[in-house]
């Protein structure tokens, strides 16, 4: 990809900018306005990354360039049949959808929420200033990733969750971010940030649903900011449609004796790149991510992650899996970074990949960069295959082929998917990863 | 019409023929056992039996209930009765052995024509059959196989067997890795399975196993052919000479 081609595409996206430049929320605020534009121009020197960029290197955006996206002015109407089978099911929390990344108010629910737990919508009242805003610039990597720049720039709306000292939210907050596009293509820029003061505990759902039609690209940002002993439950769908480019960052910063815990899931779609930044920034904090993307057809899901461990005392687990069929490509490049001062550190992380397919493809760069000497840290990656063994073992006991297959690939995910506690997701996850996996057998057998 | 009758069959693994021309007769509640040295091909023969695709037939037939079995893909021959303890039963990380099992046992009762069992008559069966061989039921929650000692893997595959009903069971050296006390109770698993419907290829490198799972006949493999056939004693007069002896011995055909 020559550069020239990703030069113009990011001068359409400050194009793009100029354009509703006033109209975006907090356009009355001389901070917010000066948030924005310092974050555009910062985009425009970072620039949409080509192939040349180490951290693209085996996710290519050339596709999007074509394309000539628009933002909706107006909050589209949407049947709520549509959003009604991702909805938390029996949670008494409270609920916002965002349809093309602008609030509904008639697929929302702000009730329900506990004593203690703030749930706003960023909108016209609201400032950019309001959200977390040392998190940018502490985590400096996140700076450095040009679509959460155009995040801020462009950031029409989202959900700011702040759960006050002590407080707790035992039932989840939803955040639903839908994407349509009829005809044109459509962007949007999502916003999510997740607040949890001194000892607070918050759970967040943050499902991404690219709906059917022509192309969407949704650049996405989430900052979740755990103050000491805080707990953040957090997990996050991305689950896409044919023509849907997803790009997000997922940015977390925690204080000592905190746990933050988020679950990544990702499935169809063009492309969706997740960027994880997670800083370990008090001692005895401890984070788990978990990702897993089921991908078919020629769909592409790249897991970037850093986890920085700054203080000494703090355990990070990372486990990344992929199910990858057809000619779809799973990348994986994940480095844990230990500060000279964080002694003790205790890190893993690992990638798993299932090719299902001779012509699925999985790159995988688990790496450590360790500037302290007494840790314990590791990591690795697999690329392998169903077991045959095992399936003849499952078959000789009478499991016909297909539903043995089946259960190796659900087993394979379920890893990852049984440590999802809201129980109502884990199982429509399941449910809908099972289904592509029998679907994916009818289809070979009908072939 | 005897349950099981294989002819001259022949077998290779990645063109190594292993099986060299095998001949045996199981008649319904039967008890075989076949004995042989180390890589004699017994295994081999286990498999093909079960369905391996790894193995390839290259002659010879095998007819079960009348019926070409080599036609016959794996679950179809579990869902004709033909159940095969596995040496080394594989670990299969995520799946459960409660969960695949329901699954299993539905699917061979569907091909018998048996009503499915739902949740609850599934698991007072499991209760059932579990004390068959003093397997712990929480095991069975657990990834099939994984992180079991040596013992709670064969005893989960008699347990299996136990559950799936099967009307010939190939025991693949079940008695290895397991004590003295583990191999009592698998052998009285075993044991009380026996019956007049029921037939079963006890395959072994020891005769000890045969003083708890007492054979109607002895088959001495060697070198991928029966080289010798006979009844119960045959096994301890191998412990005693070894196989050395039989090597070149005659063959002799045992069964109807
Ligand atoms: N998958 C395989 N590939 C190559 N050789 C094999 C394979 N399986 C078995 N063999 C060989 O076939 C012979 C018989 O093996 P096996 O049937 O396992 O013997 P037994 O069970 O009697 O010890 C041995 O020489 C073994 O090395
Ligand atoms: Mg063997």
């Amino acid at each position: 990809m020559s550069s020239d081609t990703m030069q113009s595409t990011t001068q359409r996206f400050v194009d793009l900018y100029r354009g509703v430049r006033t109209d975006l929320f907090g356009a009355d605020s001389k901070e917010s306005l000066a948030r924005r534009d310092e974050s555009i121009a910062r985009f425009g020197e970072l620039g949409v990354p080509d192939r040349h960029n180490e951290e693209w290197k085996y996710t290519n955006l050339a596709a999007i360039e074509k394309l000539d996206f628009s933002v909706d002015r107006a909050v589209r109407a949407l049947d709520a049949s549509v959003i009604e089978p991702y909805l938390l099911e029996g949670a008494a929390g409270p609920r916002l959808v965002f349809v093309n990344g602008l609030y509904s108010e008639a697929l929302s629910d702000l009730t329900g929420a506990a004593q203690g737990v703030m749930v706003e919508r960023l909108q016209s009242d609201a400032n950019l200033t309001d959200l977390p805003s040392d998190l940018l610039d502490r985590c400096a990597d996140l700076g450095a990733l040009p679509f959460a720049r155009l995040n801020t720039a462009l950031t029409a709306g989202g959900a700011l969750i702040r759960v006050a000292k002590n407080a707790s939210c035992v039932d989840p907050i939803q955040v639903l971010f839908v994407t349509v596009a009829d005809d044109a293509p459509v962007a949007s820029f999502p916003r999510v940030a997740i607040v949890a003061e001194e000892g607070a505990q918050a759970t967040v759902v943050e499902n991404h649903i690219a709906l059917a039609g022509a192309a969407t690209f949704t650049v996405a940002l989430t900052e979740i900011q755990a103050a000491a002993n805080a707990h953040v439950d957090h997990a996050r769908t991305t689950e896409l449609s044919e023509g849907a480019y997803h790009v997000a960052a997922i940015a977390s910063r925690q204080l000592r004796d905190s746990r933050v815990e988020s679950c990544v899931v990702a499935t169809g779609g063009e492309i969706a790149r997740h960027d994880f930044r997670f800083v370990l920034d008090g001692e005895n904090a401890d984070c788990n991510i978990r990702g897993l993307a089921s991908l078919v057809g020629d769909e592409h899901v790249d897991n970037h992650l850093l986890v920085r461990h700054a203080k000494p005392n703090c355990t990070s687990r990372e486990f990344f899996k992929n199910i990858l069929d057809d000619s779809s490509r799973g990348v994986f490049c994940g480095r844990i970074y230990v500060d000279q001062i964080a002694q003790k550190t205790d890190g893993v992380q690992t990638n798993a990949n299932l090719l299902l397919s001779d012509n699925a493809q999985a790159e995988t760069r688990p790496q450590l960069e360790i500037y302290a000497d007494d840790v314990k840290c590791t990591h690795g990656a697999t690329v392998g295959q169903l077991d045959e063994e095992a399936i003849f073992y499952l078959r000789a006991r009478g499991v016909p082929e297909d539903e043995a297959r089946g259960m190796l690939v659900k087993g394979f995910a379920g890893e990852i998917l049984d440590e999802i506690r809201i129980e109502s997701l884990r199982d429509r996850l399941k449910e809908k990863l099972f289904r592509s996996t029998s679907d994916r057998s009818a289809l070979q057998t009908s072939l | 019409m005897p349950l099981l009758e294989i002819r001259n069959l022949h077998a290779s693994v990645d063109g190594h023929e292993i099986l060299k021309g095998l001949d045996l007769t199981i008649n319904a509640g039967e008890v075989h056992s076949i004995m042989g040295p180390n890589g004699s091909g017994k295994s081999t023969l286990a498999q093909v039996i079960a369905g391996h695709e790894a193995y390839e037939v290259t002659e010879g037939e095998i007819v079960f209930k009348g019926e070409d079995l080599l036609d016959m893909s794996p679950d179809e021959r579990a869902g004709e009765g033909v159940f095969l303890a596995f040496q080394y039963p594989v670990e299969i990380p995520g799946v459960s052995t409660n969960y695949f099992l329901k699954s299993a046992v539905n699917a061979v009762r569907k091909h018998r024509g048996q009503d499915e069992l739902d949740a609850i008559s599934f698991m007072k069966l499991v209760k059932e059959k579990t004390k068959l061989v003093q397997l712990n039921e929480k095991l069975l929650s657990r990834a099939v196989n994984e992180g079991f000692s040596g013992g709670e893997k064969k005893r989960n595959e008699i347990f299996q067997m136990a559950m799936l009903d099967p009307t010939l069971g190939v025991l693949d050296e079940t008695d290895s890795g397991l004590d003295i006390d583990a191999l009592r109770i698998v052998a009285d698993g075993v044991n009380t399975l026996r019956s007049e419907g029921r037939s079963f290829l006890v395959i072994t490198h020891y005769q000890r196993l045969l003083d708890y799972i007492v054979p109607d006949y002895v088959h001495v493999l060697v070198d991928g052919r029966i080289v010798k056939s006979g009844g119960k004693e045959l096994a301890l007069e191998l412990e005693q000479t070894g196989y050395a002896s039989v090597q070149d011995g005659a063959v002799q055909t045992v069964g109807s």
